[in-house]
């Protein structure tokens, strides 16, 4: 398949496309601290301040939508918690940081920023680990997919889905936590090298995702629950990534055309869209995704038996930039290194969540008030990967 | 009617008593007999080798591994302070001041089926006027002090603070100093068994 140039986001200094690295000539302007205040409207219309803390939100976040109280007019979002994360120096102590980030995307974190460890080397990771690695990944994406549904179908007041999706994840969780130790794979990568994550019983995923499409068909076929998708939070831009592009019918998937695309190739993977720009094809595009993941996952288990681990752990070299993007389960994350003696002295991320909060305030305004948090779950944003300063 | 016919049709899932739980989210032991090395001999990231293996503090980074192994004892909440007015009816308001979101899906968990923690009378408000804990997950960030004060101050009294992961009970590897709190559930994050035992005991209860 031919992939062509597609914009991701800005990474430090720089605008990150599929396959370039371009200077960002003017500074950086967040979305998210501009005009906080400035969100005032006409006679007849208010702001109302979604968060920070609020039943309905699984993280802090503050969103403020002005409305007359039904049409979103405008909205605007600060992440309230800001976490300082200290990353200059040693690279080891850098990696406990980079998997705290975002615990729910640990290992995607952890994998593009080792690769891009890796590449700053001039080195890659031996076959043994990178399948390992995918294998983490690929999890890591069940398991988000499935908690996004579940979210939205708490929001929906569906409790007996809600509960079997949240008994499913809970499920995976102790696949993972089984087989690397640790249920969020803390403390599994290093610099070329991976637990291994031998001992996946493949018979036993496969009645988990059994029972997990078992209940996404019986969601699909409540028109109750469609009704408060189809339509809601519509996203066309060509700047999107992640499931909010592939719904909208984009070829766009770092397993395409990100690192590891090989690896991908090699386990057969083709990308999966749909026509429908809304929160219900972003469901979709999760849903499919989860069979699509288990396949990747039986790929990689097979494949690994040939290759034996025998790398030895060794140190990040003494100089360097690198640059590692991999597919996390919400889209495009990427990382820019530069070592410099051996220690790192300058670290750029870009996270999936803030592409995707650009792509939910714009496609909030409009809508319902009520369909607001349909919508912004549909986005599988995590907060916690927006609001972090790196030191 | 169709779902609530298919959710009895499942059965009960509900866990009698701990089934699993992953190794490294549980107590830490020397592996041999012999003095275990402390924390410069194995670049312990957060001063968790002190005298003994110091729940708090760990982040399971398996930097001491092998000198340091899992021992599967999940049990490592720490009550100082019980409420028994909360044995029938435990209401629990939870606050992310910073947190990964590892601590946020665990303590999500505790609604699965597997572990059903309205069974021992706990539940999620929404609201700190109804509830009877606050529980802080997170290390303590400046834009989330005063929404952590004021919801402190909405609950009526009798009340408990629960500190819910390493960064809310130490700081964890961000440079930053634990909450006070009446019951310490150390974890990173913690696994839902641990929380579970830990919010039993709370309530005056003896633990899961």
């Amino acid at each position: 398949m031919v992939v062509a140039m597609r914009f991701i986001g800005r990474l430090g200094r720089y605008w990150l496309y599929s396959d370039r690295l371009l200077p960002a000539e003017y500074p950086s302007e967040d979305f998210f601290e501009a005009k906080q205040d400035d969100i005032s409207g006409p006679a007849g219309s208010f702001t109302f301040d979604y968060g920070p803390v609020a039943g309905g939100l699984i993280e802090s976040v503050r969103i403020r939508l002005n409305t007359y109280g039904e049409y979103i007019r405008r909205a605007t979002l600060e992440p309230k918690k800001i976490r300082t994360v200290k990353v200059t120096g040693n690279v080891q102590d850098a990696l406990l940081g980079i998997e705290r980030v975002n615990g729910n995307f640990a290992a995607s974190h952890a994998v593009a920023f080792l690769i891009a460890l890796e590449k700053a080397s001039s080195t890659v990771a031996p076959p043994a680990v990178q399948l390992s690695r995918v294998l983490q990944i690929e999890l890591e994406r069940i398991r988000n997919h499935v908690f996004v549904i579940h979210r939205i179908a708490e929001t929906a007041g569906f409790s007996v889905p809600a509960a079997e999706l949240l008994y499913i994840m809970e499920k995976v969780n102790r696949v993972i936590g089984r087989v690397f130790g640790h249920r969020y794979f803390y403390g599994v990568n290093g610099f070329k090298r991976a637990t291994t994550g031998g001992g996946i019983n493949l018979t036993e995923f496969e009645q988990i995702t059994e029972e997990f499409q078992e209940v996404f068909r019986g969601l699909l076929e409540s028109r109750i629950f469609i009704d408060r998708l189809q339509g809601n939070g519509v996203v066309t831009d060509s700047r999107s990534i992640g499931p909010t592009a592939r719904a909208a019918g984009f070829e766009y998937d770092a397993r395409l055309d990100g690192d590891y695309s090989t690896v991908y190739a090699q386990l057969g993977y083709r990308l999966l869209r749909h026509s429908s720009p809304d929160a219900f094809g972003r469901l979709l595009i999760r849903g499919e995704e989860v069979a699509q993941s288990l396949a990747l996952i039986r790929s990689a288990v097979e494949k690994r038996e040939e290759f034996c681990d025998d790398a030895k752990p060794d140190d990040a070299s003494v100089e360097g930039i690198g640059l590692g993007r991999i597919e996390s389960p919400s889209g495009d994350l990427a990382y820019s290194v530069n070592l410099h003696d051996g220690r790192l002295i300058e670290l750029s991320l870009l996270p999936p969540s803030v592409p995707n909060i650009r792509l939910f305030l714009e496609s909030v305004v409009s809508s319902g008030f009520t369909d607001v948090p349909f919508n912004w779950e549909s986005f599988g944003i995590w907060m916690s990967e927006v609001g972090v300063k790196f030191v | 009617m169709k779902w609530l016919l298919r959710g009895i049709g499942k059965g009960i899932k509900t866990e009698r008593s701990p089934v699993e739980v992953a190794d490294w989210t549980t107590k830490l032991q020397p592996s041999s007999g012999e003095p275990a090395p402390q924390n410069r001999d194995l670049h312990c990231p957060t001063s968790a080798l002190e005298d003994g293996w110091k729940a708090e503090r760990c982040v399971f980074c398996r930097r001491c591994y092998p000198s340091y192994s899992p021992s599967g004892e999940y049990r490592l909440g720490k009550t100082i302070r019980a409420e028994r007015t909360f044995r029938r009816s435990f209401y629990l308001y939870p606050i992310d001041v910073g947190t990964c979101g590892a601590c946020n899906t665990e303590f999500k968990l505790l609604a699965s089926p597997q572990y059903d923690m309205t069974r021992f009378g706990i539940f999620f408000t929404n609201t700190p006027r109804h509830a009877d804990a606050l529980v802080v997950m997170g290390v303590m960030t400046e834009g989330m002090q005063e929404a952590y004060r004021r919801a402190y101050d909405a609950m009526p009294e009798p009340k408990l603070v629960i500190a819910l992961g390493t960064c809310a009970l130490s700081g964890g590897i961000f440079s930053s100093d634990g909450i006070v709190a009446d019951v310490a559930i150390p974890g990173c994050p913690p696994a839902p068994y641990t929380l579970l035992d830990a919010l039993v005991k709370a309530k005056g209860g003896k633990g899961w």
